[in-house]
C-alpha cells in the first residue's frame, strides 16, 4: 500500500530522529519500536487527531518531563513533533491494523491500546509527576523570561534588556549585516548605558574631586552672609565705613577690587568687627604677594585682647642677656646682637657674652667704655600702634592679628627691598639681615605707608588742647575730628595744599616720638621731645649726646613734602573730564608710595593702598636702582710698627740650640759659683785668722 | 572690553567715562584708520596725565600699530623707533609725565645730533619692550597652520584644571620661537601646531611671574613682577561661561630693575 510505503521512506528519512524518540520513550522494547515507527509516520502527517488526545497530551508530557532543561522553542519544536508523531501514531494503528499481521497488529492494536495505558501506567511508576505541578508552555516562558530579565549585580542591566536593546537598534538604525556586528553593537550599547551616578561608578568621585577647591570657596563665602545681625545691632558707637560706597568713589579714580569682592569684604570686616570687639575700623588696602596677596584692615581696639594669637611677635628668650631690666621686651636684646648698626659695640657685646659666660676671669677684662644703645621701647597704643591691623588672605578666610612695630625693625625695614610673598611666618632674609618674619616686615611697610599717606582735608582734625600742654605730652598730640568742619569744594580739594597729614611722621629711629637709646629710666620721662617742637637739645648724664629726632609736625599740609626728585610728592586731579565741579571726584595720588590714593568728593573721602608695598625712591636714574647697605668693612690684620718694634717675631731655638745654651749657661754658672766659693773661703781663712 | 570685571582683580578698572569712551573712539579709529582689528592694550599711568593705549593690526598679529590718547577721545598713532632709541629709552626710569612733547635729559648725552627722546618715543619703546618681555597667551590659543601663519583658535576652550596652574601652558606672545631639542624634552605631548612660542616657564629669574588662582579656583591670573602693571588672566570654559583670557597693562611704564634683590 501506498501508504505503508511512505512510512517507511520517512521511517529512512526520521532515522536520526528515532534514536532521540526513543529516549524520551520508556515503553518497553516492544512498543518503543511500534512506537518508533508510530511516531516517524506521525510525522509526515501533520494533521491533528482529535480522537487520540489524550494519548498525545500523555507523550507530550512525557517529553515535557524529560525535556524540562531544554529552551522554550526547543520544547516546542519538540511538542510538534511529537503531535506529528501522535497523528501518525494513530493512523499508523489504523493501517496497521489492516496489515497481514494478524496477531501482531492485533496485539499491536491491542498492546497499542493497551501500551497507552501501560505507558501511562509506567510513566506513572517511573517519574512520579503529577500533570498539575508541571508548568504549560506560556508559563514556562515566563520563567525563562524572568530569569532573563534578572539584573547583573554588577552593572544593574540584565540580558532581556541588553537584547532587546540591541534589536531595537538593530531595527531604528537597519544596519546591514547586523549579525557579523552583534557583538560590536553590544558593546556600544553597554557603552552608553553607563550612568555616572550609580553608587559604584567612579565618575562621580572624581567629578567631586575637581570642583571642590571651587565649591570650599563658594562655602566659605556662603558663612560670610550668615552673620547674626542681633550683636551687631546692639554696638552704635561702632564705626563700620560703607565700602560699598566708597568703592564707587574709587572706581573712579580707576582703583577697584571688584565691586562682589568688595561687598564680601565689608561683611567679613563686619563679623570680624563683631567678634573681636573693635571700636571702628577701615579697609586699609591691599597687597600683592607672590604666591598670596594680602586683604588689610586697620581697626581700633577696644581693650586688650591677649588671646589673639599675634603674628611677628618673637617669642625666643635669650637667656644671657637679661641685664637691661626696664625694657619692656626682652626678646629685643636678642636683636642688638645683630643689629646694631655700631661694629664697635657689636664687638663690645660680645665680649659681655664672653664676660657673662666666663664665671672667673683669670685675667682682667677690659673695661667697656663706649656705651651701647639700649632697644628702644616700642610704642604702645600710641603714635605708630595707635591702630591694630588685621590681613586676610583671601576674602572670607581667617583674619590674622599682626604684631605691633617695632622700632629698630622698621629702620631695618628701610633698608631692604623684597617683595612679599603672602606667608606670614616667611623669613624674611635680607642684607642688612632683617631677621624678622614677613608679619614684621609687613606691619612695617604699613606703618610707613600708613604715616606717609593717610591724609585729610584742612580742618577735618584739630589739635585737641584739652589735655594739658604739649610739652608733658610723651607722643604727638592728640586729634580730634572737627565737628564744625564744612566740606571743602572739590576745587578746594583739588589744592593739595588743602590736605594735611593725620597721621604722625616716622622718626628714623622706628618711633613716632624721640626716645634717647642711651638714656636711663629717669630720662625716659624728661623726654618731652616730641615731634611737635623743633629740636632742643636733652642733656644725656652718660653716653654721647644724641641729637634728638624730628620730624614734621602733624597736620601739616602734603604740599609741604619734600618732592621726589623733581616731580612733586603729591599729584591730584579731577577723575572725570567731563563732569561738573560737584560731582566730579578728586583723586590725590602718592608718587613716592605708588599705590596710595585718597579720593574724595565733597565731604566724602577715604585712602586706600593697593600695590606691592614698595616705595619709589625718586625720579632719576639712579634712584630706580635699590643700592643695598655696604657690608662692613673687613677687619684689617695688626699692623706691625716696625720702627720701635714692640713685638717681633723670632724663630724658636730648636732642642739642639737649647741644650747647648742650657750646657753654657750651666758652665758659666759654676765657673761663678767656684769663684764666688774661693773668694768667701778666702774670706773665711781671713776672718779665721 | 566686556571683560573688564576680570581687571579688578589685578586691583584696577576703568571709570565708566574712560569705557564710554573709548568704546566709541576705538570703534571710530578703527573706520578711520582702516585696520581690521582694533584693541585696547592697556594704559600707562603718568604724572599728570594718563595714557590710553590701542592697538591695531590686519592680518599679521605681529605687525601692530599704536596708538596713544591721553583723554580716549582723540587718537595719534606713535612713531616707530630705531633700535639705538630703544636701548636709549631702555635706561630712563623716571616716571611718565604725561605730555607727549616732554623731552628727557639722558644719562649719557652724546653731542651728537640725534632727536632728544620726548615722550612719545618713549612710549613707542616701552610699549615693544613689554610686549617683548610679558606679553602671553595661554597655550592653545593660537595654533599655526600649514602655511606657517599663525591664527587664532575660535574653538579654545581653556586649560585643563591641571594646566591652569602650570607656567608651563604660557606662551610669551613674540616670534622668533625655535622648536629645538630643549623644548622638545620639556613637554612630553608636543603639539607642532600650538606650541609655536617661548613659554615662560624658563624666564629667568625665578618667580618673576606671579600666578594665582582667584574666584576659588576657577581664574587664573599672572601678573609680571618684571614689568609692575601688566596683568594677564584667564578663565577657561565650563558649562557656566565661555572661555575667557585677556591681558591688559595698567602700570607706570617703569621696568622693575631690582627684581633679583626683591625676590
Amino acid at each position: 500500500m501506498s501508504e505503508q510505503a511512505i512510512p517507511e521512506e520517512v521511517n529512512q528519512e526520521q532515522a536520526n530522529i528515532a534514536p532521540e524518540m526513543d529516549e524520551r520513550n520508556v515503553p518497553t522494547e516492544n512498543n518503543g519500536e511500534n512506537v518508533s515507527s508510530e511516531n516517524t509516520e506521525q510525522d509526515l502527517n501533520a494533521l491533528s487527531n482529535g480522537e487520540k488526545e489524550d494519548k498525545q497530551s500523555s507523550e507530550e508530557d512525557e517529553n515535557k518531563v524529560e525535556d524540562e532543561n531544554n529552551d522554550d522553542k526547543a520544547e516546542e519544536k519538540t511538542e510538534e513533533k511529537t503531535e506529528g508523531n501522535e497523528t501518525i501514531n494513530d493512523e499508523e494503528k489504523t493501517t496497521e491494523e489492516k496489515t497481514t499481521e494478524e496477531k501482531p497488529s492485533e496485539e499491536k492494536v491491542e498492546p497499542v491500546e493497551e501500551q497507552k495505558p501501560e505507558e501511562e501506567a509506567v510513566k506513572k511508576i517511573s517519574f512520579t509527576i503529577p500533570r498539575d505541578c508541571v508548568l504549560k508552555e506560556t508559563e514556562e516562558l515566563l520563567v525563562a523570561k524572568t530569569f532573563l530579565m534578572k539584573n547583573s549585580t554588577k552593572t544593574d542591566t540584565n540580558v532581556y534588556d541588553h537584547l532587546s536593546q540591541i534589536v531595537m537598534s538593530i531595527l531604528d538604525s537597519k544596519i546591514d549585516n547586523a549579525v557579523d556586528i552583534f557583538e560590536t553593537l553590544s558593546t556600544q550599547i553597554k557603552k552608553e548605558k553607563f550612568v555616572p551616578d550609580s553608587f559604584n561608578s567612579y565618575g562621580e568621585l572624581r567629578r567631586e574631586k575637581e570642583k571642590s577647591s571651587e565649591l570650599e570657596d563658594a562655602q566659605i563665602k556662603m558663612e560670610l552672609f550668615q552673620n547674626d545681625n542681633e550683636d551687631g545691632r546692639g554696638d552704635d558707637g561702632n564705626e563700620l565705613p560703607d565700602l560699598m560706597s566708597l568703592s564707587s568713589l574709587f572706581e573712579w579714580a580707576g582703583i577697584s577690587l571688584g565691586k562682589e569682592e568688595t561687598f564680601l569684604i565689608n561683611t567679613s570686616m563686619q563679623k570680624l568687627m563683631i567678634d573681636k570687639g573693635l571700636k571702628s575700623m577701615r579697609f586699609w588696602g591691599k597687597i600683592y604677594g607672590t604666591k598670596k596677596n594680602y586683604y588689610i584692615v586697620e581697626a581700633d581696639q577696644k581693650e586688650e585682647d591677649d588671646d589673639d594669637e599675634v603674628y611677628g611677635e618673637d617669642d625666643a628668650v635669650n637667656p644671657e642677656e637679661e641685664e637691661e631690666g626696664f625694657l619692656e621686651n626682652e626678646n629685643e636684646n636678642e636683636k642688638e646682637n645683630t643689629e646694631n648698626e655700631n661694629g664697635n659695640e657689636n664687638e663690645n657685646e660680645e665680649n659681655e657674652i664672653q664676660e657673662s659666660q666666663i664665671e672667673e676671669p683669670e685675667y682682667p677684662v677690659p673695661k667697656i667704655k663706649i656705651k651701647k644703645p639700649n632697644t628702644l621701647s616700642k610704642e604702645i597704643k600710641t603714635g605708630i600702634n595707635k591702630y591694630v591691623y588685621y590681613v586676610c588672605n583671601y576674602v572670607g578666610g581667617p583674619w590674622y592679628k599682626l604684631a605691633d612695630v617695632i622700632p629698630e625693625k622698621l629702620q631695618l625695614s628701610r633698608k631692604i627691598r623684597k617683595y612679599f610673598t603672602g606667608d606670614l611666618n616667611r623669613e624674611i632674609i635680607s642684607y642688612p639681615p632683617f631677621e624678622g618674619s614677613e608679619a614684621q616686615y609687613l606691619r612695617c611697610q604699613i606703618a610707613r605707608i600708613s604715616a606717609a599717606t593717610t591724609i585729610c582735608p584742612t580742618g577735618y582734625y584739630i589739635f585737641d588742647s584739652e589735655d594739658g600742654e604739649p610739652d608733658d605730652s610723651e607722643g604727638p598730640q592728640p586729634i580730634i575730628i572737627n565737628t564744625e568742619f564744612e566740606a571743602l569744594s572739590n576745587d578746594q580739594l583739588l589744592d593739595i595744599s588743602n590736605w594735611v597729614h593725620h597721621v604722625p611722621y616716622i622718626l628714623p629711629q622706628g618711633r613716632t616720638s624721640w626716645e634717647n637709646p642711651f638714656g636711663s629710666e629717669e630720662e625716659e620721662e624728661n623726654e618731652d621731645e616730641g615731634s611737635d617742637e623743633e629740636g632742643g637739645s636733652d642733656e644725656e648724664n652718660e653716653g654721647e649726646k644724641v641729637e634728638p629726632e624730628t620730624g614734621p609736625q602733624l597736620l601739616t599740609p602734603i604740599s609741604q613734602d619734600e618732592e621726589n626728585d623733581d616731580i612733586p610728592a603729591w599729584v591730584s586731579k579731577f577723575c572725570s573730564r567731563t563732569l561738573a565741579p560737584q560731582f566730579n571726584p578728586v583723586c590725590v595720588s602718592s608718587t613716592r608710595w605708588p599705590g596710595a590714593h585718597t579720593v574724595a568728593l565733597s565731604d566724602k573721602f577715604s585712602s586706600i593702598y593697593i600695590g606691592d608695598g614698595m616705595k619709589c625712591y625718586g625720579n632719576t636714574y639712579l634712584s630706580a636702582f635699590h643700592i643695598p647697605q655696604p657690608m662692613t668693612t673687613i677687619m684689617n690684620e695688626y699692623q706691625e710698627n716696625n720702627e720701635e718694634k714692640e713685638i717681633t717675631e723670632q724663630i724658636d731655638p730648636t732642642v739642639e740650640e737649647e741644650t747647648a745654651f742650657e750646657e753654657e749657661q750651666a758652665e758659666k754658672l759654676r765657673k761663678k759659683e767656684e769663684d764666688e766659693e774661693g773668694t768667701e773661703e778666702e774670706e773665711e781663712e781671713e776672718e779665721e785668722d | 572690553m566686556d571683560d573688564i570685571d576680570y581687571l579688578s582683580m589685578g586691583g584696577f578698572t576703568i571709570n565708566y567715562e574712560d569705557r564710554a569712551g573709548l568704546n566709541c573712539s576705538l570703534r571710530i579709529l578703527k573706520d578711520a584708520e582702516k585696520y581690521k582689528n582694533v584693541s585696547l592694550w592697556g594704559r600707562i599711568i603718568g604724572v599728570q596725565k594718563d595714557y590710553f593705549i590701542a592697538q591695531c593690526w590686519n592680518d599679521d598679529i605681529f605687525d601692530r600699530k599704536y596708538f596713544y590718547s591721553t583723554d580716549t577721545i582723540t587718537w595719534l598713532q606713535l612713531p616707530e623707533i630705531t633700535d639705538e632709541e630703544l636701548k636709549d629709552i631702555s635706561e630712563i626710569y623716571s616716571r611718565f609725565i604725561g605730555d607727549p612733547s616732554y623731552e628727557y635729559q639722558l644719562q649719557n648725552q652724546t653731542p651728537q645730533k640725534k632727536e632728544p627722546i620726548n615722550e612719545e618715543k618713549r612710549l613707542s619703546g616701552v610699549i615693544k619692550m613689554i610686549n617683548y618681555d610679558v606679553e602671553i597667551v595661554p597655550r592653545g590659543a593660537y595654533y599655526q597652520d600649514r602655511l606657517r601663519n599663525i591664527l587664532s583658535n575660535e574653538k579654545f576652550k581653556g586649560l585643563t584644571e591641571k594646566d591652569m596652574i602650570d607656567l608651563a601652558s604660557y606662551f610669551h606672545f613674540r616670534s622668533g620661537f625655535k622648536l629645538s631639542l630643549e623644548t622638545v624634552e620639556d613637554r612630553i605631548s608636543i603639539d607642532q601646531s600650538i606650541d609655536i612660542f617661548d613659554n615662560i616657564e624658563k624666564d629667568k629669574p625665578d618667580g618673576i611671574w606671579s600666578l594665582q588662582v582667584e574666584k576659588g579656583g576657577s581664574t587664573i591670573t599672572l601678573r609680571s613682577l618684571l614689568w609692575p602693571g601688566y596683568f594677564f588672566f584667564h578663565a577657561p570654559k565650563t558649562e557656566m561661561r565661555q572661555c575667557k583670557y585677556g591681558s591688559m597693562y595698567n602700570g607706570y611704564g617703569i621696568k622693575n630693575v631690582n627684581l633679583g634683590i626683591m625676590l
